[in-house]
């Protein structure tokens, strides 16, 4: 059966449709227009202002050829993936415990420790005492300064344990009386049911870690070699740096400056892609995940 | 127990604490006679026994061979760890510290160096987290430093190097006195020294604006004929001849954007540039002994008619408010190097054909010059504003701290005291000789430059380092380190028709000299500079952001207008501005002519 719509209903779905479609091209074409122009001719692309359709003049990878071969790219993109699997894997393991533990009704410092997390949700320390405490713990300069203070979120935490006190008691109860260990009913019996917020938050560990440069600035000073992509790539973006790929070998002063210039399309491109390309698989989780942890038995 | 017995109990409490207190005090003041602040006097006295011409060009190369303390020997035989915070600009290498000439001179005071080189656009915030944190380095670039030097000091955080002139600093004290000047510039009203400068034997001006001769070329047939009757543009209505031809150049090449002049998004260039033309400088200048600012000055409201009009005619790029984060040095450079700007603020290397790209069928000429007078407003010639930043000055430089120990400070002191002898400025600006190893040196052996002799102390670039454009200046010498930077012989890739592309833009810029600059090293006390920094960014806020309106036609320019603007900027301080900057002015004059 054909279902037939009133007529402000099909003036809503018009208006509807036509608002996200704009919506995604709003939120599409400058990245079309970044990819269109990685792959352009370098001089033409100079002279050129406005939105990107198609790449201008011949189709060249030359810029992604010199990003290839640039060792600080290779660098960041090491660090970042050592930084996101280590967050991801070992940050949403401590927070669904965390989560857990506090959602346990029977457990005494529930109420004060969620109290005690809320409160840094709305209070923080400030850099300096941060940085202080970073260093006091010897962990400048080292991969744990990056990794250390970003695997507790207090947000995610709250969230973890929104959705384990959403599940019904009797799937521990049950679990209790076939002589499971609390263990055990974690991670079989509870974690699977949560799955939809663990990925979420798997996926905005990573999404928040790829993009991070900030903590790898005030941290990692004296330590180039360790630090992620966006650090670099912000050095190339925001400072127009971009000698240090594209060197002045044999080539006119014009000449580097063009290729510069490309080179920042590519870098963004080859910066943004993976975490794209990740997107679509954790898609389904998402909305279901979000809420998760929102609705109450 | 009574009151009596307590209150003894508290007084020897206290005496236990100020004198605990008293004798653990440490830092720059307590590290023996040395370190102790200097006084005036002290200071004086240092600098009165030059014992030395000082002179890198004049000094004998052998004195610093041998590292020394004081006359005595260095011992050198434990390695010692030192901490950098600097910049990291070097575009020559694939780090910034793989520059050869580190390397050589932390082996010969036996220094194992580690830097801390905040990613670039982080410099200013990580030198803050450090000042916040006292987690200082050895060693500080001072490029960054927002504090007063002297603030620095006297909140402990470096040391002040006067004391140790005489002592510990022979090539330093001795190049010193052999350059009044520069002396002037880096010691305080007080005589204290708190860094290691950076000193140009002869700077040289590095920017200014240039021009597209080409398209003149091309659009008259080699028959330019500027009202003036020079070779150059050189008045208001020269460039009123010169713009519409731009304009129709590229619009007859059907150029998609394009820009006849490019001025900064805040529309007037701070250092003067155009605004000379109308006879005033751009924010702080001097005439006839007298502070002035450009902005708020009446014939500032010539310059604003004329840019309006040349805005609404076409000719100033249509987006040059709307530009956010590059420097005005730094135009767009998509229309720079893409062959569609006519007139910008360029710099040395954009002189000549380098900007050419033959593979495009792109062939520029660009030239330096001047600003335009105004001769139909009565200026006949532009002022001379043109930033002569001095040999020296208290921004730029490396500043030891007081985390270093004694025997640190020492090391260093001797270290960096190398960097002012003849040995020591020719190896930090030219890069190692061959009797310095330089065959030795892997990314020298790469580059084809291991036969680097510089024959009794001649400063001349080898032969194969004088066809290497390919390589760069700083492939050899490290423009960051402390130390004279020696006026090297011009290299082939540097000329333009024979001549070097440096002298011919600094002859060009510099044709009106610096009579009305405001000095760089003009210093100011704490107080002074806090008052200056608050009273100049609510200044700048407004009229950055009017400016551009008032060009654009955002705001109406009319004389009342304008004299609302300037009474708006009086509002905002500038008489105040004036006095302190006046005020700090005067004291330098007199203390240059003492």
């Amino acid at each position: 059966m054909i279902e037939k719509h009133s007529k402000s209903r099909i003036l809503f779905l018009v208006f509807n449709y036509t608002f996200m479609i704009l919506f995604a091209l709003a939120c599409f074409m400058p990245l079309w227009h970044v990819l269109m122009a990685s792959v352009s001719d370098p001089h033409l692309l100079m002279g050129s202002s406005g939105l990107l359709l198609k790449p201008l003049g011949k189709l060249t990878l030359e810029g992604y050829e010199l990003v290839m071969h640039s060792r600080d790219i290779l660098t960041g993109y090491i660090n970042t993936i050592a930084y996101v699997l280590a967050v991801a894997v070992a940050g949403s393991f401590l927070t669904a415990i965390a989560g857990y533990l506090i959602s346990r009704k029977g457990f005494r410092l529930a109420k004060p420790l969620t109290i005690f997390i809320m409160f840094t949700m709305m209070f923080s320390g400030g850099i300096i005492p941060t940085y202080m405490v970073v260093r006091g713990l010897g962990l400048l300069n080292t991969r744990g300064a990056v990794i250390f203070p970003s695997l507790m979120n207090a947000y995610f935490i709250i969230m973890m344990k929104s959705s384990f006190e959403q599940l019904s008691g009797s799937y521990e109860e049950s679990a209790k009386l076939d002589g499971a260990s609390p263990l055990v009913i974690l991670f079989k019996i509870l974690l699977p049911l949560v799955k939809p917020t663990i990925v979420v938050i798997i996926m905005f560990t990573v999404i928040s870690q790829w993009n991070s440069w900030y903590t790898a600035s005030i941290y990692l000073p004296r330590r180039r070699d360790l630090w992620p992509l966006q650090l670099f790539m912000r050095e190339m973006l925001i400072q127009n740096d971009t000698s240090k790929i594209v060197t002045s070998a044999g080539e006119a002063n014009a000449l580097v400056n063009m290729t510069g210039n490309l080179v920042k399309y590519c870098v963004t491109i080859a910066g943004t892609l993976p975490i794209l390309c990740a997107y679509p698989f954790a898609q389904k989780y998402f909305v279901t995940g979000i809420t998760l942890g929102g609705v109450k038995e | 127990m009574k009151r009596k017995e307590v209150t003894r109990l508290f007084a020897l409490m206290l005496t236990v604490i100020l004198g605990l207190s008293a004798c653990g005090k440490e830092g720059p003041e307590s590290g023996g006679e040395d370190s102790k602040p200097s006084s005036a006097g002290q200071s004086e006295e240092s600098q009165g026994s030059g014992e030395n011409q000082g002179n890198g060009e004049s000094q004998e190369a052998e004195e610093s061979q041998a590292p020394s303390q004081g006359g005595t020997e260095l011992d050198l035989s434990e390695q010692m760890h030192v901490s950098i915070f600097s910049q990291a600009d070097d575009v020559s290498y694939e780090e910034f510290i793989a520059n050869p000439v580190f390397e050589y001179w932390a082996d010969m005071f036996n220094l194992e160096l580690e830097w801390q080189l905040p990613p670039q656009g982080s410099e200013a915030d990580q030198l803050n987290m450090m000042f916040g944190t006292q987690d200082y380095t050895d060693v500080i670039d001072i490029s960054y430093n927002m504090e007063n030097l002297a603030t620095l000091y006297q909140d402990e955080v470096i040391y002040n190097l006067a004391p140790y002139l005489d002592t510990e600093l022979p090539n330093y004290k001795a190049f010193l006195d052999a350059n009044p000047d520069v002396k002037s510039a880096l010691l305080d009203d007080d005589g204290n020294l708190y860094h290691f400068a950076v000193i140009q034997e002869a700077p040289k001006q590095w920017g200014g604006l240039v021009y597209r001769q080409d398209i003149l070329d091309t659009m008259t047939g080699g028959n330019i004929q500027f009202p003036s009757g020079k070779d150059a543009p050189t008045t208001i209505e020269d460039w009123d001849y010169m713009l519409p031809l731009m304009k129709q150049y590229f619009e007859e090449a059907n150029m998609a954007e394009y820009a006849c002049l490019i001025i900064p998004a805040v529309g007037y260039f701070s250092t003067g540039e155009l605004m000379a033309g109308f006879g005033i400088g751009g924010l702080q200048y001097v005439e006839d002994g007298t502070v002035k600012y450009g902005i708020s000055q009446d014939a500032f409201y010539d310059y604003l008619t004329k840019m309006k009009e040349w805005y609404s005619q076409g000719y100033i790029y249509s987006d040059f408010a709307s530009r956010t984060d590059d420097m005005f040095f730094l135009p767009n450079t998509a229309l720079t190097y893409g062959g569609a700007a006519g007139v910008w603020y360029g710099i040395t290397d954009n002189i000549g054909d380098s900007m050419s790209l033959p593979e495009y069928n792109l062939f520029v000429n660009v030239e330096p010059i001047n600003s335009p007078a105004n001769t139909a407003g009565g200026v006949q010639k532009p002022l001379g504003i043109y930033l002569d930043s001095g040999r020296a000055s208290n921004n730029s430089g490396w500043a030891i701290s007081t985390a270093c120990d004694e025997e640190k400070l020492h090391r260093l002191l001797a270290a960096f005291d190398y960097l002012y002898s003849q040995e020591g400025s020719n190896t930090r600006s030219m890069g190692l000789s061959a009797e310095q190893g330089a065959a030795d040196v892997a990314s020298y052996v790469e580059k084809g430059v291991t036969n680097g002799t510089r024959e009794n102390g001649t400063k001349t670039w080898t032969e194969e380092m004088d066809n290497c454009a390919e390589y760069g200046v700083y492939a050899f010498c490290e423009n960051r380190m402390p130390g004279v930077v020696v006026d090297y012989a011009t290299r082939t890739c540097d000329l333009k028709d024979g001549v070097d592309r440096a002298v011919v833009a600094d002859e060009a810029w510099t044709a009106s000299g610096n009579a009305n600059v405001y000095p760089l090293t003009v210093g100011f006390t704490p107080e002074e500079t806090a008052e200056l920094n608050k009273l100049e960014s609510a200044v700048w806020d407004y009229a950055n952001s009017m400016i551009p309106k008032l060009i654009m036609g955002r705001e109406e320019l009319t004389e009342e207008s304008f004299a609302a603007y300037q009474a708006q900027l009086e509002s905002l301080g500038m008489p105040r501005i004036l006095e302190i900057r006046q005020a700090a002015y005067d004291r330098y004059v007199e203390k240059a002519n003492k």
